[in-house]
């Protein structure tokens, strides 16, 4: 599950899933809404993040990072994600203005307010993008 | 914390101010080693990453440090103000063919970038060194633009080599492009003078057309900023600096990490002198296309200056003279008259203040004071500063149709997203003019004039 929380001025979001997967999962659904909205995104590239970090909540920053740097430095949108051996791969496809609606661009994944935690059901992330 | 914080505000604005995170941001940036006099706030404060947006704070090059989260994502993300020969009344029947054309020429949204400029890497690093410099000598504009803008348009100490590939391949198709969010180009025209003999040296008599740009150095930029977050999380750490917020990681000025972020930091900043040179251009060419070549080769800029950058500078603080680190996030530099930083023609009058307002009211012009020197390292407001969240105006704009309502108050919007229409809507913001009259109530700068938008495109 993902949503926004209040921010003045950037985007926070809440990110919750039960296992690591499952939060690339959601991080990978909230980028893509937040690029193109509803607009279908199909998983006609695949890419791949090498999970890189000391600890499991650098690891996941950086993943999502990785997201943001991919739709501004060649505009490719994410649509879906899997969990592999030390990698997520990442399935999706370049933006195309005559299907996609640009919704708004993403500059960067703040460290500001960042949290990675475990709960009883799983994990739980708080992200803020600057805009 | 090491120093006290000042913030410049109203009454009302302290009240709305109350709970809010960017208040705590104040006293955290106190807390960096170095800091000399204040951790300042603009009244357009607000929440931010690590600075609070609005945030201006000076330090000691020997003891201090730099900050990345100081100068933010968008290196010289800044505003450039142009004047044009056409009085708003005859231009009016033809902006909306303007805007359509503006919004055609200069890309927007997400992924933007243009073909017709290609940037090889000799070429980028000719950029990141030279800045708007280099973009006229490309031919994009004229040699007599870069005397109005701050530093010429090219800042010192820039270094190509401390700019990754990753940042190089993020911006290189993105020189001459506006982006998103709150970034726009907007065709105004002056709508209240509050000094004639000043503003018609600067070409700002009342009824003219104006165009503002704001916009910084891309992606680029951005990627300048998250590379060195890196490197400065570790050299915190290296360098024993107890960390508030992660986003305040910094060095020691002078450290090999302070080094390669200030090189880094002075290129992107130059890349986005360019890309507000580059508009500038395309800008000049929409209205040839309009208004033929008369009325382009008219068109001059006023000023350009970055409301995100940290510079080295010589303040007098406590009866000498210092050369001081200062970081200006979402603050603009104001220079008083005589300053010997000013090209000629701004030394009578002080360094121009460019406070773009949201798109349904207003921008001013402001002109910087003494009192600005001796209270804020001469600094001043940049904007109106945000009172909602996007979140919230996107709630609120939901069941309106903003473009429309603006259109009928005489104002055209262009958008590449109407989610950036509804998260940027004039209520998402507080009013410029309170935010104006507050630093001129306290002597940093002084209104000029103030300018209305008639057409705005948004990324």
């Amino acid at each position: 599950m993902h949503r926004l929380l209040e921010h003045t001025a950037d985007l926070r979001a809440e990110l919750t899933g039960a296992d690591f997967g499952a939060l690339c999962g959601e991080a990978v659904a909230l980028l893509r809404e937040l690029l193109v909205g509803d607009c279908r995104v199909e998983p006609r590239e695949e890419r791949r993040v090498a999970l890189a970090g000391p600890d499991e909540a650098e690891r996941f920053f950086r993943f999502v990072r990785e997201l943001v740097y991919w739709a501004d430095a060649d505009g490719f949108l994410p649509a879906a994600c899997a969990k592999e051996d030390g990698a997520v791969s990442v399935r999706g496809e370049r933006f195309d203005a005559s299907r996609h609606a640009v919704d708004r661009q993403i500059k960067a994944l703040t460290r500001h307010h960042f949290v990675f935690e475990r709960t009883a059901g799983g994990l739980r992330a708080e992200l803020i993008f600057d805009l | 914390m090491r120093t006290e914080g000042l913030i410049f505000a109203s009454a009302e604005q302290v009240r709305e101010l109350e709970n809010d995170e960017a208040l705590r941001q104040v006293a955290n940036v106190a807390t960096l080693p170095g800091i000399v006099g204040p951790s300042i706030a603009m009244p357009d404060i607000h929440w931010g990453y690590g600075f609070p947006i609005g945030g201006v704070a000076a330090f000691d090059p020997e003891r201090g440090v730099i900050s990345p989260g100081g100068v933010g994502y968008d290196i010289n993300c800044g505003v450039r103000l142009l004047v044009t020969p056409l009085a708003i009344a005859d231009a009016t029947p033809r902006m909306p063919e303007l805007v359509d054309e503006l919004f055609r020429t200069v890309p927007s949204g997400i992924g933007s970038s243009r073909a017709d400029v290609e940037l090889d890497d000799a070429a980028l690093d000719g950029v990141l060194l030279g800045g708007a410099a280099r973009a006229v000598e490309m031919g994009f504009g004229r040699a007599e633009d870069l005397a109005a803008i701050e530093a010429g348009g090219e800042l010192a100490g820039a270094a190509p080599h401390q700019v990754s590939r990753r940042a190089r391949d993020r911006g290189r198709h993105q020189l001459g492009t506006l982006g998103s969010g709150n970034h726009f180009v907007e065709v105004g025209s002056v709508d209240t003078s509050y000094d004639d003999v000043s503003a018609r040296r600067l070409g700002l008599t009342e009824g003219t057309v104006t165009v503002l740009v704001h916009t910084g150095s891309r992606g680029l930029g951005h990627q300048v900023c998250d590379d060195h977050l890196d490197v400065m999380l570790a050299a915190a750490k290296r360098y024993g600096i107890a960390l508030l917020d992660p986003q305040l990681c910094c060095a020691p000025l002078g450290s090999p990490e302070a080094n390669a972020y200030w090189g880094a930091m002075n290129a992107a900043a130059n890349f986005a002198f360019a890309n507000r040179q580059l508009i500038t251009y395309f800008v000049r060419r929409a209205f040839a296309r309009l208004f033929g070549e008369t009325v382009a080769a008219e068109i001059h800029v006023v000023y350009d200056v970055a409301h995100n950058i940290a510079k080295l500078e010589e303040h007098e603080f406590e009866g000498r003279r210092r050369r001081l680190c200062v970081h200006r996030k979402g603050a603009t530099r104001a220079l008083p008259p005589a300053h010997p930083e000013l090209a000629p023609r701004f030394r009578e009058l002080g360094q121009p203040v460019l406070v773009p307002g949201d798109m349904g009211r207003h921008s001013f012009v402001l002109l910087g004071l003494d009192r600005a020197a001796s209270e804020t390292f001469s600094s001043c407001c940049h904007g109106a500063g945000r009172r909602l969240s996007r979140h919230a105006a996107k709630r609120l704009a939901r069941p309106r149709h903003l473009v429309r309502e603006l259109a009928a108050q005489g104002i055209l919007v262009r958008a590449a997203s109407r989610a950036t229409v509804d998260e940027e809507m004039p209520e998402a913001y507080k009013d410029v003019a309170g935010v104006v009259d507050v630093v001129e109530g306290a002597g940093l700068a002084r209104k000029l004039v103030r300018l209305r938008p008639a057409a705005v495109v948004k990324g």
